[in-house]
């Protein structure tokens, strides 16, 4: 009996200790699956840490761009080219064709700086438009920006104003003539207050990136000077600009009088009439003239009509430039526009502008000054699609009136129809 | 031939302007008003909205987040009629919005929010000043014994850049200096106080209303200055150094339905709702 208790008790101390080894290696085995977890997760959190900071790099770069597909038709327009053989000169103006096809990069690492290219694909030709480096600093709630590179000239409202948002398919006539192109290669500082206040001063070659003469290298030692002061106040902006500058005009060399003749009839004989002689020329010498221009512009922003926001946009530019009819003085240019936008809830807008250009102002000087009213529709697709039915019609005015069109005055009137992407 | 093809064109853009005209009503005869923007505003946005929509049936209100910057984004490409802040709009947003809806905007105040510190509530520090708070998420203090605490490494956790909380932050704590890269970034006040409950040595901004299961840190203006909590009393006094406005945006003065909805907001029984979210009323 004593035997059997003491067997039962050895078999129990037995199972007891299978179960003890057991519930040990059980634990064991835990602990390694948990050990594997966590080392599993360890990986994953590593891995993760060098996706953010790569998701990080990518939040750097910023890509914004815009298409404006378009069709253009022109009253002027005529079938053919001129002469029948200058392919240079086509006399049909309606045509489909890209405007503008622009896609900007800007990558900014950090508040302190950013850097920017852009560049436009449109016709039938790709160009840098921009490009420039831009570093920020701020002193107690003032920023200030220092701009080096490729981009707009900061003189108006206008050049600043991006063509994806303008109502109208082009600038005014004004600011094409005096700021072809919109961009230049200098340096700009702008100093924004915390409240109201901007002003920018800035240097620049002076020739713009239109300029065919002198693509990139500028003829005159000292660079041009843009300043602009801006005002901010609500629903009522407004600034002043003036530019500073030089435009060099090239000379040309001394031409000798030739004297050539052809013996057409060949009778061994030269008589007058095959004897050619050109005049001789004499050198041109270069010539350096002031660029003068000062602008005004304003911005009214009213709410008072159900149907949306209802804005007021006018500019004003007074320009001194090399006098091509009169070389030994200087032209005094004039242009203005007053532009009227509404919107109409938030799928509708539509607008009016009148655009004035005087390229001479000179009482003496007829019949240049040319007037145009511009009317737009628009209908936004989406967020991002806008489409534009525009239609201008320029006049040549009547001696120096600013509105009574001049009996010469061709029809030339042209509407387009716009498809715009902007993302 | 010439005549035919202009009048041709002027009838174009006249029927374009009919169009426009007779389609564009009905868009604003429906009664459904999105509300877009602010993460902190959120749930404030979606318990007026319950409410509201409980009260006027009939009503639909989408309230949806993603940030102040994503909201005012949809303002001005017109994705959103109202848009939630946590911040006023940047000159540069109220310039796009100008220029796409000749409007600067409507800003309403519809709640005041003191920005909280969160700590773990296992860490010794109870109080911070503004230097300190702008030293530690600059990267310049690293570690707790700097500012009276444990020997242990700062664990920072902020919001995204989208945020209006970030941009508040960094405008008015970090006085427009960048945040230290070892700045974790979440994608709300929430997320930030789940991760310092669990992170001793953590520290992270954000809404009051989110404040749960972690401490505040009482703020202080200077080390001369004690510290308060953002308290109503505190916020309202203005001893609270970092309490802000809560906006709502619109593009134009609000009409019809957005007005009925934006006069219940401002009135006792909405800014009842502020109080219950935990936010402070602005009336």
């Amino acid at each position: 009996m004593k035997t059997r208790k003491i067997v039962i008790l050895i078999i129990l101390i037995i199972i007891l200790g299978l179960n003890q080894t057991r519930a040990e290696t059980q634990e064991d085995s835990t602990q390694i699956k948990l050990q594997e977890l966590k080392d599993r997760l360890d990986g994953i959190n590593e891995n993760m840490a060098t996706l953010n900071s790569d998701v990080a790099i990518l939040k750097w770069v910023k890509i914004s761009g815009y298409i404006q597909a378009r069709y253009e038709y022109n009253d002027s327009s005529q079938n053919g080219i001129a002469g029948g053989n200058d392919v240079s000169k086509n006399l049909n103006a309606n045509n489909f064709y890209i405007r503008r096809g622009r896609i900007k990069f800007s990558v900014q690492p950090g508040a302190s700086s950013k850097y920017v290219i852009y560049f436009d694909a449109s016709k039938n030709s790709i160009s840098m438009k921009e490009a420039y480096v831009e570093l920020y600093k701020t002193i107690q709630a003032h920023n200030l920006t220092l701009t080096v590179g490729q981009f707009n000239w900061p003189f108006g409202y206008e050049i600043e104003y991006s063509s994806s948002k303008r109502d109208f398919p082009e600038r005014s006539v004004a600011e094409n003539s005096l700021f072809p192109g919109e961009r230049d290669r200098g340096v700009n500082f702008t100093w924004a207050l915390p409240k109201y206040l901007q002003f920018n001063v800035g240097a620049f070659q002076g020739y713009g990136i239109q300029n065919s003469n002198f693509s990139w290298v500028d003829p005159t030692k000292p660079k041009d000077v843009i300043a602009r002061a801006k005002a901010k106040l609500g629903m009522v902006d407004f600034g002043v600009s003036g530019y500073w500058g030089k435009t060099y005009i090239p000379g040309s060399a001394a031409v000798s009088g030739v004297t050539t003749w052809y013996d057409k009839d060949g009778d061994k004989m030269i008589d007058t009439n095959e004897v050619k002689t050109t005049a001789p020329k004499a050198a041109v010498p270069a010539v350096e003239k002031d660029k003068i221009r000062y602008g005004a512009d304003a911005q009214v922003y009213l709410d008072f009509l159900p149907l949306g926001g209802t804005g007021i946009r006018g500019e004003l530019y007074s320009a001194k430039d090399y006098n091509k009819t009169a070389k030994d003085s200087l032209a005094k240019e004039m242009g203005w526009y007053l532009w009227l936008s509404q919107n109409i809830y938030t799928k509708f807008g539509a607008a009016v502008r009148y655009d004035y250009w005087d390229p001479n102002t000179d009482s003496n000087v007829k019949n240049d000054a040319t007037g145009t009213l511009s009317l737009a529709l628009h209908y936004f697709w989406d967020s991002n699609v806008r489409i534009t039915a525009a239609y201008d019609i320029p006049h040549k005015l009547k001696e120096n009136s600013i509105f009574s069109k001049y009996s010469g005055d061709i029809k030339d009137n042209r509407f387009t129809l716009q498809f715009q992407f902007m993302f | 031939m010439k005549k035919l093809h202009t009048n041709q064109i002027r009838l174009v853009v006249l029927t374009i302007l009919v169009l426009s005209l007779v389609t564009c009503f009905p868009v604003y005869a429906g009664k459904s008003i999105t509300i877009k923007g602010s993460d902190t505003m959120l749930i404030l946005g979606q318990r007026w909205a319950e409410v509201y929509m409980n009260q006027n049936p009939g009503v639909v209100i989408q309230v949806t987040g993603g940030g102040s910057g994503v909201g005012i984004a949809a303002l001005i490409n017109g994705g959103t009629e109202i848009c939630q802040a946590s911040r006023p709009m940047k000159s540069s947003e109220v310039d796009k919005l100008k220029e796409r809806f000749n409007s600067t905007g409507i800003e309403i105040p519809v709640a005041r929010d003191g920005l909280s510190l969160y700590l773990n509530e296992e860490n010794k520090i109870s109080e911070l000043t503004l230097d300190q708070l702008k030293g530690i998420y600059t990267g310049q203090i690293t570690n707790w014994k700097e500012v009276g605490g444990d020997d242990a490494k700062i664990v920072l956790y902020g919001r995204e850049n989208s945020s209006g909380t970030y941009v508040y932050f960094k405008d008015n704590v970090l006085k427009g200096a960048d945040f230290s890269a070892q700045t974790q970034t979440l994608p709300g006040t929430g997320a930030i106080v789940n991760a310092i409950s669990k992170d001793k040595d953590g520290i992270g901004y954000g809404g009051a209303a989110y404040a749960k299961g972690v401490k505040y840190c009482k703020v202080k203006k200077d080390a001369q200055t004690p510290g308060y909590e953002p308290t109503l009393e505190n916020v309202k006094s203005g001893n609270y150094p970092i309490s802000r406005y809560l906006f709502w945006y619109l593009r134009n003065k609000p009409t019809g339905g957005t007005k009925k909805l934006v006069d219940w907001v401002l009135s006792e029984q909405g800014q009842q709702i502020v109080n219950k979210v935990g936010y402070f009323p602005v009336k």
